[in-house]
């Protein structure tokens, strides 16, 4: 339609609406905009027009009524930004955690490369250690059905066997390196299942826990065992982890005398095992393993802890190191102890855990495991009748003296270094 | 539903010679922009369409004036061809095309309506109204008439639909507030003045009516516009602002100005007249019940009480 005699004609309402949708020309606008200015039933209808058009923008719950109009909040005009500002914000929360946990491994990485490289400084029994180390220990090759003849592992006692598996994701040659949080989520794990602990027993229960006491099947009064609710506990907990490990140990040496030898200590028996090419076995007996393992070393120990006894791995949190750290592994002889806390590093005290002194580092890699064994002699292949003199020492064996005390520390990578003094260590 | 008319208006003898006035390229770019083969239009269809809407606005030119091509294409590529189509498809009895506009636009149909109403009720049966009367069961001489036929793309579909509303329900109200009591229009009776203010002199306001007169004939269109909606339909600045496309604030900055300049030109006038400065100033604060002006006459000069629907859907 055309406007002109606009003052008798209205505008349709295609043209009012492209009016208020500024669909118009200069001169059409014009135009309708000189009707409206003389118009008023024009002016209503385009305004009501407008008010639906805003009611329909606004949303279908106020069209219905006559909402007002708000005026708009200064943040709605942010809206559009919120969302890349909330991805950037993830995207720098993701890469400051992905940035400490490279730099907590690089420190880990670099610590350990120190020590390492600490280790290649002239030390007189650096010299002692094999060029190609054993990936077992003979402590691990115990449990073998084939063993040869006349090796250490011979020593173990017929009636019971204890287990320690390190599992080790990182293979055998570099050795799993955890860090900082993850050793203090092993740590806070240990704590977590709380029996009656070593410490609520008194000192002399707390050195049986901390020498191993829970595994050894003799040698210990079942008197003072039973004096309380918490050695009972201890002793049904260990029973049942027992014959849960000879039930697992049946099936284990079943299938590896199925298995074919992998070369790696494979006179030995079962000397490896486990996850193949990603885990490392360790088989020891209860008489040769006097001290807790470290279970920082690896999440298949803190599972192996928490199947068995737990009172004895309460026990090495109880000591207080010079370092401030947890302890992972304890041997005690006597009044002699030997720590090791969860960086690796070794304490020895004179009395019984009072005051602790470190122990050079005299070993390579990490040490995780501290033990006491008696001196392998070839004439006491047999369990031999000698008394212990020390009152603390409880361990399965009894029957050497104190100068055939030997002890074993074993690093991450399975090799063994031996001390009689628990200050100077020679490679095996 | 059967087609209710022809999709478009021009001759079939006609087309030819308007095709050949248009640019072909062109046809061919806005048939394809138009998606109008979807909706079941062929392309002569289309083409008739588009000369009937370009030879009803003059390709958004003024009368007597031939518009050239670049005109022409820049009328063509401001029309809504999408809705357009839509709504030819419709009104040609489409089933798909009636579908797609149910879906499109039957709820804010009735959303429209009822902001419009202002009540659930009455706004349903608008658009009810509306809708059958779309859909073609109201016939003109024998024939549907379907109102999605005036719609020629200028401005969006739904736009051309809330105005309709708008106007039918303007127009019912207007129709039935003249069978309004006398008793209801009492309240809105100006109330008497507080207090006696001295009468001017006879001529004095005379004179004042003329000088008002004058002062709002000289005002463009802009400007009347914005007085009549905020003064006399007391609308509010936001409803103005959307209606010109401006915002809120620049409206009554013009509206402050336009207010200004009218009693600045009313002052002139009165001066011209032969009042002194302080006489002027005396005779706008007369009381605007003494004065013998209806400046909704002054404004709105179309007597549009007995207005004349041109293009009723």
């Amino acid at each position: 339609m055309s406007v002109k005699n606009q003052h008798e004609i209205h505008p349709d309402a295609e043209m009012l609406s492209a009016f208020a949708e500024q669909a118009l020309g200069e001169r059409e606008r014009g135009e309708v905009l000189e009707h409206l200015a003389a118009c008023g039933r024009c002016r209503q209808v385009i305004a009501l027009a407008s008010e639906a058009s805003g009611a329909e923008v606004a949303g279908p719950e106020v069209a219905g009524g006559r909402a007002p109009v708000r005026p708009r909040v200064w943040f709605r005009s942010w809206g559009l930004a919120l969302a890349p500002l909330a991805a950037v914000a993830a995207s720098a929360v993701i890469a400051i955690y992905v940035h400490e946990r490279d730099v907590e491994r690089a420190a880990e990485v670099a610590r350990v490369e120190r020590q390492q490289a600490s280790e290649k400084a002239p030390m007189p029994l650096q010299a002692q250690v094999p060029a190609t180390p054993p990936q077992v220990g003979p402590a691990q090759e115990t449990a073998g059905a084939g063993g040869a003849p006349g090796e250490p592992a011979r020593r173990a006692t017929p009636k019971r066997q204890a287990h320690v598996v390190f599992i080790d994701p990182g293979g055998a040659e570099g050795g799993p390196i955890l860090t900082a949080k993850e050793e203090q989520k092993l740590d806070r794990a240990m704590e977590e299942p709380a029996p009656p602990s070593a410490e609520a027993q008194g000192p002399d229960a707390r050195a049986q826990g901390m020498t191993g006491a829970a595994f050894a099947p003799s040698g210990t009064s079942p008197d003072e065992k039973k004096e309380s609710d918490a050695a009972l506990y201890d002793e049904e907990r260990k029973r049942q982890a027992d014959a849960e490990m000879e039930a697992r140990d049946k099936r284990l040496f079943a299938a590896k005398r199925k298995a074919p030898a992998d070369g790696h200590g494979s006179s030995g028996g079962a000397a490896r095992s486990g996850a193949v090419g990603s885990s490392e076995q360790v088989v020891v007996t209860d008489q040769q393993l006097q001290t807790q393992p470290a279970p920082a070393t690896s999440a298949g120990a803190l599972m192996r802890f928490r199947s068995g006894g737990l009172s004895g791995i309460m026990a090495p949190n109880a000591v207080h190191l010079p370092s401030e750290l947890p302890a992972v592994s304890i041997a005690h002889a006597g009044e002699w102890m030997l720590a090791i806390d969860n960086t690796g590093a070794l304490f020895f005290s004179e009395d019984s855990g009072a005051n602790w002194e470190p122990v050079t580092k005299q070993w390579t890699g990490r040490a995780v495991l501290v033990r006491k064994n008696a001196t392998p002699k070839p004439e006491e292949a047999a369990p031999p009748a000698a008394k212990r003199e020390s009152p603390g020492d409880t361990s399965g064996s009894g029957t050497v003296s104190e100068s055939d005390i030997v002890f074993e520390l074993l690093n991450d990578q399975g090799q063994v270094w031996l001390s009689t003094d628990g200050k100077t260590w020679a490679a095996r | 539903m059967a087609p209710a008319e022809s999709v478009a208006s021009v001759a079939e003898a006609e087309l030819p010679a308007l095709q050949g006035a248009m640019d072909g390229r062109l046809l061919d770019e806005l048939w394809r922009a138009s998606d109008a083969a979807g909706w079941g239009l062929e392309r002569d269809d289309f083409d008739r369409i588009l000369l009937d809407v370009g030879t009803t606005w003059n390709f958004g030119q003024a009368e007597g004036t031939v518009a050239t091509r670049q005109e022409q294409a820049s009328f063509f590529r401001g029309l809504c061809l999408g809705d357009l189509v839509l709504a030819r498809a419709c009104a040609a009895g489409n089933e798909r095309a009636w579908e797609h506009f149910i879906a499109q636009h039957r709820q804010p149909l009735i959303r429209a309506a009822n902001a419009i109403t202002g009540s659930e009720t009455l706004g349903r049966d608008l658009a009810d109204q509306l809708y059958a009367e779309l859909y073609g069961l109201n016939t003109r001489e024998g024939e549907r008439r379907c109102p999605l036929l005036s719609y020629r793309g200028r401005g969006s579909l739904m736009g051309w639909l809330r105005t309709t509303l708008a106007q039918r329900h303007v127009d019912h109200y207007r129709r039935s507030r003249r069978l309004k009591p006398l008793d209801d229009t009492l309240d809105e009776m100006d109330a008497p003045a507080a207090e006696i203010a001295p009468q001017p002199h006879a001529g004095e306001l005379s004179q004042l009516e003329r000088a008002v007169e004058d002062a709002l004939r000289g005002r463009d269109a802009e400007e009347r516009y914005l007085l009549a909606a905020y003064y006399l339909d007391r609308q509010p600045l936001l409803q103005i602002a959307r209606v010109l496309g401006v915002h809120e604030a620049t409206v009554s900055r013009k509206l402050k100005r336009a207010t200004e300049d009218t009693r600045k030109q009313v002052l002139t006038n009165l001066w011209r007249g032969g009042l002194s400065r302080r006489a002027a100033e005396e005779a706008l604060g007369a009381d605007p019940r003494d004065l013998n002006v209806n400046l909704k006459k002054l404004l709105q000069n179309s007597q549009t009480e007995a207005f004349k629907e041109q293009a009723t859907p």
